[in-house]
C-alpha cells in the first residue's frame, strides 16, 4: 500500500466509506441504549458460584474456554506468521532459482549510552516485574489476572532488559527456548481438554469443577458419564476455595481453568518475545546453527 | 436431519489433531524426516476421521442447554439455550472437510517432496489452515466464526510470506491490512447480534431476534453491512478481488491449492450465515446478488489481461468464487444446492489447474507465458492434466464443472433472472478463453530453448502426478455422478431456506 | 466471616503459592549474570513491599496463606515468585 492509492478519487471514497460506516455503528449503539438483551448470561451468572470467583475467568476459560483456545492460538500464529517474514522458515523449491528472498537485517540501536542508574536498577526492576507477571498469572481465578495478561507483563520486562542492556539481556531466553515455550503452551491448553474428552466425551469439560456430573445442580438431563473421582480431585482439589457470599457459602474450584492460563502464560511469554527478539535482531540460519 | 447426539467425537479432533501437529513441526523446524512421517500421518488421520464420522454436534467443555421449561439438557434437538460452544457435522461439512484434508494430505506430500530445508513452519501454517476451514464450515456461533476468520486470514498471509520475495511480502501486507477490517467487521456485527438477542449462539439468535421491533430491525441492517463486508473481506469478492488475487498468484501454486479451499469455505459459511440470519430482510438477497455478479465479470476480465499463468487462475478463483455466492445469494433450495456444488467442483478442479501449474513451475522458468513453452514435449501427463483441469472449469462435460453450472443456471431461470444464467454461461466461456491461452502458450507452443538443450528446475515428482490423477479422478466422478455429492448437500440447502435456526 | 485461622481449610489457598515458586524458579534459571547480596536484599525488600500493596487473594482464609484481616494481607505469591527467581538463578545463572 503505498500513500499514493489514497489521493484523489480512491481517497474521496475511502473517506465516504469511513463516515457511513461510522454513522451506521454509532446510530444503532444508540438504539441499542437500554434495549439490550440479557439473553444467557443470566444462566451464567446463576452457575458463577460454583466455579471461579472470579466470574469472568469462568466465562472465558470455562463455558466460552474453546474460543480462548483458539484466540490463543491467534498469538502462537502471529509469532509464527511475524518470524516467518523475518526470515524463519522461508521455503524455496528444490532446483527453481525463484526472486531472492528479501534479506531482513538486524535493527541497529546503541545501549552504550543509556543513563547508568537506569542500567542499575535494570536487573531488580525486571526480576519485580517478572514476579509481578506470575501473580497475575496466579490470580487468574480469583482476581482479573491471567495467562494474557501474565504473558505481556513478562514480555515487557524482556523488552525492558532487551532495551537497557542489548545482546547481554539479563533475562536470557533464547530463540528455541522461545519456540519451545509458547508451542509447549498451546499444547498444554489444547490438552488440557483431553481429561474431559475421554471421560464425558465433551471437549474441555472442566473435571475439575465438575458441575454437571457431581449433582451439584439438579435437573440435568442426559449426560450419563460420570467423572472418576480421583479425576475430579487432581484437577480441583488444589484450586478449590470457601466462597464466602451472600446467599451462602459455596466450597468451589475453578478446576482446570488455572491450569489452562499457565498454558496460555507460556504460549504468550514465547510468542511475544520472540516477536520482539526476532524484529530487533532479525533470523539468521547459520547462526541458530553455529550456537 | 435432527441429530440428538452432543457430543460427537470426531469434531473435536478435527481441531486438536491440526493444533497439535502445527505445534510439532514448528519445532521440529528442519527435521525433514520426522517432520514428513508426522505431517503425512495426521493428515491421512483427518482424511480418514472425516471419512468414518458420523453427523452429530459438539458441545464444547460440556456445558448442557438451558431448557425454556427450567432444568437443563444434553439433548441436541430439544429446543433450548446452548450453554457452550456449538459445532455441528453434518453432510455437508462431511464432504467439505473430507476434500479439504485430501488437499492438505496432497499439498502435504508435494510440498515434502519438492521443498529445500526448514519446512517445519510452513508445513505447520498449512495445517493451520485445514484448522480454520474446518472451524469456519463447522461453528454454529458469531464469536467463533469471526476467531475463525480471524486467525484464518493470519495464516493466509503467512502461507503466502513463506516463499519470501518481495511479490508475496507485498501480496501479504496488503492483504493483513485489509483482512483486518473484515475481522473487525464481523466482530462489530456479532458485538450488535449480541447486543439485540444476548446469544452468541446462531440458532438462539436467529430464535431470539427481535423482527417485529422496528428500531432493532435498523440495528440489524447494520449488523448485515458489516457481516457482508467480511464476507467480500474473506473470500476475496469485488471490490476487493485484486488483494485476494494477489495472495493466491504470489504463493506456491501448492499453497494455492489450500488457500482457494479455505476462501471456498468460508464464502460457504458466511453466506450461509447470512441467509440463515437476515435471509428475511428485504434487499439483503439482491446485494448479495450484486456483490457476486460483479466478482464474476471483473474475475474473468482480469483473467484474460494477465500474462503470467498463475495470475491467470487467482483471478479465476476469485470469478468462480463468484458463482459459488451467486448460487448462495438465490436463496432458494435449488440455488443454495448449486452454490454449494459450485464450491465443492471448484475446489477440486481448481487444484488440478493449480498442480499442474506447479509442474510448470518446476521447469525453474516461472510461470509466464513469456518465459516458458513447449512444456507439453517435456511432461505430456502435465499438459494433459492442464486441459482436463481447463474442461473442468469452463464447464464442458462429463466433467464436474458443467454439472453444478447447469443446476445453477437452471437456478437462475427459475428464479426468475435469466440474465444471471446469461452471466454464468459468460464466465463459463470466457473461462476457456483465458485458460486455453495459458495453456496453449505454455504447453502447446514449440519451445526454441528446448533445442539448445537446455537443462533447468528440478523433474516433476511423481506424487504431483498421482495427486493430479486423484483429483482428476474425482472431477469426472462427480461429472458422471453428480447426484454423489448432491445428497450430501440437500440437507444443508433445506434446512437454511425452511429451518433457517437448525445448523 | 470467617474467623482467622493458621492452616488453610481448602488446598487452593497455597497452590497459587506453590506455582507462583515453581515457575520463579522455572523462569530464574534463565537469568544470567549475578548479583551482589545487596541487591538481593534490595529486591527482596521491594518485594515485601509489593506483597503488602497487593494483598491476598479473595477467599482466603488463613495466616499460610498471608491472610491477617480485612484490611492487611500480604500476597505470598508475589514473594514466592521472587524467591523462585532467586533459587533459579543459584541453579543456573548466578555465577558466571
Amino acid at each position: 500500500m503505498d500513500s499514493k492509492g489514497l489521493k484523489g478519487s480512491r481517497g474521496i471514497i475511502a473517506v465516504i466509506a469511513l463516515m457511513i460506516i461510522f454513522v451506521g455503528v454509532s446510530t444503532s449503539l444508540l438504539q441499542l441504549n437500554g434495549n439490550v438483551a440479557r439473553g444467557i448470561s443470566p444462566e451464567y451468572n446463576e452457575l458463577a458460584p460454583y466455579e471461579a470467583p472470579n466470574n469472568l475467568a469462568s466465562w472465558v476459560y470455562d463455558y466460552r474456554g474453546f474460543d480462548t483456545l483458539i484466540e490463543t492460538g491467534v498469538i502462537y500464529v502471529g509469532a509464527l506468521v511475524s518470524v516467518l517474514a523475518i526470515g524463519r522458515g522461508i521455503v524455496r523449491v528444490k532446483g527453481v532459482e525463484g526472486d531472492a528472498p528479501v534479506a531482513p537485517s538486524s535493527m541497529e540501536f546503541n545501549v552504550s549510552t543509556l543513563n547508568v542508574i537506569l542500567k542499575y536498577f535494570g536487573v531488580p526492576v525486571i526480576i519485580l516485574l517478572v514476579a509481578y507477571a506470575l501473580l497475575v498469572l496466579t490470580g487468574a481465578a480469583t482476581s482479573g489476572g491471567g495467562g494474557f495478561q501474565c504473558g505481556v507483563i513478562f514480555s515487557s520486562a524482556y523488552l525492558l532488559g532487551m532495551i537497557f542492556y542489548g545482546r547481554k539481556n539479563p533475562l536470557n531466553l533464547s530463540k528455541k527456548f522461545l519456540i519451545a515455550i509458547g508451542g509447549v503452551g498451546w499444547s498444554i491448553y489444547a490438552l488440557l481438554g483431553l481429561p474431559g474428552y475421554l471421560t464425558t466425551g465433551y471437549w474441555q469439560y472442566n473435571v475439575g469443577a465438575d458441575l454437571w456430573t457431581s449433582g451439584v445442580i439438579p435437573g440435568v438431563d442426559g449426560m450419563a458419564a460420570v467423572v472418576p473421582d480421583i479425576l475430579r480431585q487432581l484437577f480441583g482439589d488444589p484450586f478449590r476455595l470457601l466462597l464466602v457470599m451472600s446467599d451462602g457459602t459455596y466450597a468451589s474450584t475453578a478446576g482446570i481453568v488455572p491450569l489452562i492460563n499457565i498454558g496460555e502464560a507460556f504460549n504468550v511469554i514465547g510468542a511475544i518475545c520472540l516477536i520482539f527478539l526476532v524484529f530487533v535482531y532479525g533470523w539468521n540460519d547459520e547462526e541458530e546453527k553455529s550456537r | 436431519m435432527n441429530e440428538s447426539i452432543s457430543n460427537l467425537w470426531s469434531i473435536p479432533l478435527f481441531i486438536i489433531i491440526p493444533i497439535l501437529t502445527a505445534i510439532a513441526l514448528n519445532i521440529m523446524y528442519n527435521r525433514k524426516k520426522a517432520i514428513s512421517v508426522t505431517a503425512v500421518a495426521s493428515s491421512f488421520a483427518l482424511v480418514v476421521i472425516s471419512a468414518l464420522s458420523p453427523f452429530g454436534f459438539h458441545w464444547f467443555t460440556g456445558h448442557p442447554a438451558v431448557l425454556p421449561t427450567g432444568g437443563y439438557t444434553y439433548r441436541a434437538d430439544l429446543l433450548g439455550w446452548r450453554l457452550s460452544l456449538e459445532y455441528y457435522y453434518g453432510p455437508l461439512q462431511q464432504i467439505a472437510i473430507f476434500l479439504a484434508s485430501l488437499l492438505l494430505l496432497f499439498v502435504v506430500m508435494i510440498s515434502i517432496k519438492s521443498l529445500k530445508k526448514n519446512i517445519g513452519p510452513y508445513i505447520s501454517l498449512l495445517f493451520l489452515t485445514f484448522m480454520s476451514s474446518a472451524i469456519v464450515i463447522m461453528v454454529n456461533d458469531f464469536y467463533h466464526m469471526w476467531i475463525g476468520v480471524e486467525i484464518g486470514s493470519l495464516i493466509v498471509a503467512g502461507v503466502v510470506l513463506a516463499s519470501g520475495e518481495a511479490v508475496s511480502q507485498k501480496a501479504a501486507l496488503k492483504y493483513t491490512f485489509f483482512s483486518a477490517l473484515s475481522g473487525a467487521g464481523l466482530a462489530i456485527a456479532l458485538a450488535l447480534i449480541l447486543g439485540v438477542t444476548g446469544y452468541s449462539n446462531i440458532s438462539d439468535a436467529i430464535k431470539a431476534m427481535p423482527l417485529s421491533n422496528g428500531s432493532l430491525a435498523s440495528i440489524l441492517y447494520v449488523a448485515f453491512g458489516f457481516t457482508v463486508l467480511s464476507w467480500v473481506y474473506a473470500g476475496g469478492l469485488a471490490p476487493i478481488h485484486p488483494l485476494k488475487a494477489d495472495v493466491y498468484g504470489a504463493s506456491f501454486p501448492h499453497a494455492t491449492v489450500l488457500l482457494q479451499a479455505q476462501s471456498k469455505l468460508m464464502l460457504v459459511a458466511i453466506g450461509l450465515l447470512l441467509l440463515r440470519v437476515f435471509g428475511t430482510l428485504p434487499f439483503a438477497k439482491e446485494v448479495m446478488l450484486s456483490i457476486s455478479v460483479l466478482t464474476m465479470m471483473l474475475g474473468v476480465v482480469m483473467a484474460m489481461l494477465q500474462t503470467d499463468f498463475r495470475w491467470t487462475l487467482a483471478y479465476l478463483i476469485v470469478s468462480h468464487s463468484g458463482l459459488v455466492t451467486l448460487g448462495i445469494s438465490l436463496g432458494t433450495v435449488q440455488g443454495i444446492i448449486g452454490g454449494l456444488f459450485q464450491a465443492i467442483n471448484d475446489v477440486v478442479y481448481m487444484s488440478v489447474l493449480l498442480l499442474a501449474c506447479e509442474g510448470v513451475y518446476y521447469f525453474g522458468r516461472g510461470t509466464s507465458i513469456k518465459s516458458v513453452s513447449g512444456i507439453a514435449k517435456r511432461a505430456p501427463w502435465l499438459a494433459i492434466a492442464a486441459i482436463l483441469g481447463a474442461f473442468a472449469a469452463s464447464g464442458v462435460p462429463p466433467f464436474n464443472g458443467f454439472q453444478s453450472e447447469i443446476i445453477l443456471i437452471q437456478a437462475s431461470l427459475n428464479y426468475g433472472m435469466p440474465e444471471l444464467a446469461i452471466v454464468v454461461l459468460m464466465v463459463s466461456v470466457t473461462t476457456f478463453i483465458a485458460l486455453f491461452k495459458g495453456i496453449y502458450n505454455i504447453f502447446l507452443r514449440p519451445d526454441d530453448a528446448l533445442n539448445n538443450n537446455e537443462k533447468t528446475g528440478t523433474p516433476v515428482p511423481k506424487i504431483l502426478y498421482a495427486c493430479l490423477a486423484a483429483l482428476i479422478f474425482i472431477t469426472v466422478l462427480f461429472g458422471v455422478y453428480p447426484q454423489l455429492a448432491i445428497n450430501f448437500l440437500t440437507e444443508a440447502a433445506l434446512k437454511v431456506v425452511y429451518i433457517p435456526w437448525v445448523p | 466471616m470467617i474467623e482467622l485461622q493458621l492452616f488453610p481449610a481448602l488446598a487452593g489457598e497455597v497452590t497459587t503459592i506453590v506455582i507462583a515458586l515453581v515457575l520463579g524458579i522455572l523462569f530464574g534459571t534463565r537469568f544470567q549474570g549475578g548479583m551482589s547480596k545487596r541487591m538481593v536484599g534490595m529486591v527482596f525488600g521491594l518485594s515485601i513491599i509489593a506483597a503488602i500493596l497487593f494483598e491476598a487473594p479473595i477467599f482466603t482464609w488463613s495466616l499460610i496463606a498471608g491472610f491477617i484481616n480485612e484490611d492487611f494481607s500480604i500476597s505470598l505469591a508475589f514473594i514466592a515468585a521472587t524467591v523462585g527467581i532467586f533459587i533459579g538463578m543459584l541453579f543456573r545463572g548466578g555465577h558466571e
